[in-house]
């Protein structure tokens, strides 16, 4: 029984990758650099929609996946301060998991 | 004034601020930058566009995901014991609905069928509305038999119980009002290919007593010299009335079966004895409503009568789970069949 437990709690811990997490973190990787969610969205090729991509980038957040910050609007524009995202080092460390598992998995994926 | 100012400050008034950093704001703050830009860029096509995507993009959040951060705010504070419960329960419930949905949508779907207009997706979708309100005091009570069951059911989880099947009253009441009565027509249409008249299935609830009332009430000249015209007269106003009193008794269901669930736990009779007795309520309730169609309710005059008809099995219900509540039962000792 205690065993069970154990392995439960041991599988709950293991990070997860959703297709639109992973999408994400690729873009935020392999583009380099920070981007708003709109870039992210103009970057996906329609994969990711503007009306959900900040649900998805919040839960990211929560996972520490990915980071934000507060980037200031110019001064004579007088709108609302965009955020924008970057990938962390285990976010990163995730995606280069998550590749590997799939190369070994399917091959086919990794071409 | 810039685009977006409006949305944010009711925004604001509804969501918190995690959830107005996380997800209002950036999309407010996307749209504005590219509504700027195609601003100076002297693109008024694009400028439109960016407010359509930034306005539709908001009320999807505001719909979809807003209400879900409720929700999550609400159960994150929940002991975990309530959580697990409610948790199963749930699932258990949802399974429950599609299964007894698939149950009661089979028949029309296969008589029609065979009929000379082809089924598309979107009928098949019509005839879902219909099959809610009864699957859905079944599925409660699946929920709560197999949610709860080798748990303790402490008060604060029957009091959580309880707010979830008023709000599937609710919802079952919404359903059986305007829901059903619009799919139900939308599909005879669909099915005949022509223009029909609504019968009684395709009324709202409103306008079904209105109707039964109005039959009732009718005094036309010739109908004073032909009396036997008063007594059908009277049996369609009942008939009416029964199946405006069945649907509201139906939504009131959905709480009282899950108070019969909590009654049921209470019995501790073991997981065997606890199904079939389950099995036995609904089967018995659904039968009562399917044949009171048959009954000859134009006997009846008064409105209270055909009501208590109607009522009858819910009224049975709460009784019955009171009993099963009641401190002087004596309890059985539990045992896993």
């Amino acid at each position: 029984m205690c065993k069970i437990s154990s392995m439960t709690t041991r599988r709950q811990a293991v990070p997860s990758l959703p297709p639109k997490e992973q999408l994400i973190l690729e873009l935020l990787v392999h583009r380099g650099g920070s981007m708003y969610g709109l870039e992210l969205v103009a970057a996906s090729g329609r994969r990711l929609k503007r009306g959900t991509v900040y649900v998805t980038l919040g839960r990211m957040e929560e996972k520490g996946y990915i980071v934000s910050r507060i980037e200031p609007a110019p001064p004579k524009a007088g709108g609302l301060p965009r955020r924008v995202y970057d990938a962390t080092p285990f976010g990163r460390r995730v995606l280069a998991a998550w590749a590997h598992i799939a190369q070994q998995l399917v091959p086919e994926l990794a071409r | 004034m810039r685009p977006g100012t409006w949305l944010r400050a009711g925004a604001s008034r509804v969501c918190s601020s995690s959830t107005m950093d996380r997800l209002i704001d950036p999309v407010l703050a996307d749209m504005e930058c590219e509504y700027d830009e195609a601003d100076r860029n002297g693109r008024p096509h694009d400028r439109r566009m960016a407010l359509v995507g930034g306005y539709v993009a908001f009320w999807k959040i505001l719909a979809l995901y807003v209400p879900l951060t409720w929700v999550a705010g609400i159960v994150s504070d929940w002991p975990a014991p309530d959580r697990r419960v409610l948790g199963r329960a749930l699932r258990a419930s949802a399974l429950t609905t599609i299964a007894v949905s698939a149950l009661f949508i089979a028949p029309p779907l296969l008589r029609d069928l065979t009929g000379p207009g082809a089924l598309t997706v979107w009928m098949i979708l019509l005839l879902l509305p219909q099959s809610f309100p009864l699957s859905l005091p079944v599925a409660i009570l699946a929920g709560v038999l197999y949610g709860s069951w080798g748990a303790q059911l402490a008060s604060s989880i029957r009091r959580k119980i309880m707010v979830i099947g008023l709000a599937g009253s609710l919802a079952s009441l919404g359903t059986m009002a305007w829901l059903v009565p619009a799919a139900n027509q939308a599909f005879r249409v669909g099915v005949a290919g022509r223009q029909l008249e609504r019968g009684a299935s395709e009324m709202s609830l409103g306008s079904l007593r209105e109707r039964a009332l109005a039959i009732r009430n009718e005094t036309r000249p010739a109908e004073k010299f032909f009396p036997v015209d008063a007594r059908s007269k009277a049996a369609a106003s009942a008939d009416l009335l029964l199946m405006y009193h069945a649907r509201v008794a139906l939504a009131a269901a959905v709480p009282i079966f899950a108070l019969f669930g909590i009654g049921v736990m209470a019995l501790r009779v073991g997981r065997a004895r606890t199904a079939a007795i389950g099995a036995a309520a609904c089967i018995l309730y659904l039968n009562y409503f399917f044949g009171l169609s048959s009954v000859p309710v134009s006997v009846f005059s008064r409105e209270s009568v055909v009501a208590g008809l109607a009522w009858l099995p819910n009224l049975l219900l709460v009784l019955t789970s009171l009993a099963f509540l009641s401190p002087d039962r004596p309890s059985e000792p539990r045992s896993n069949q």
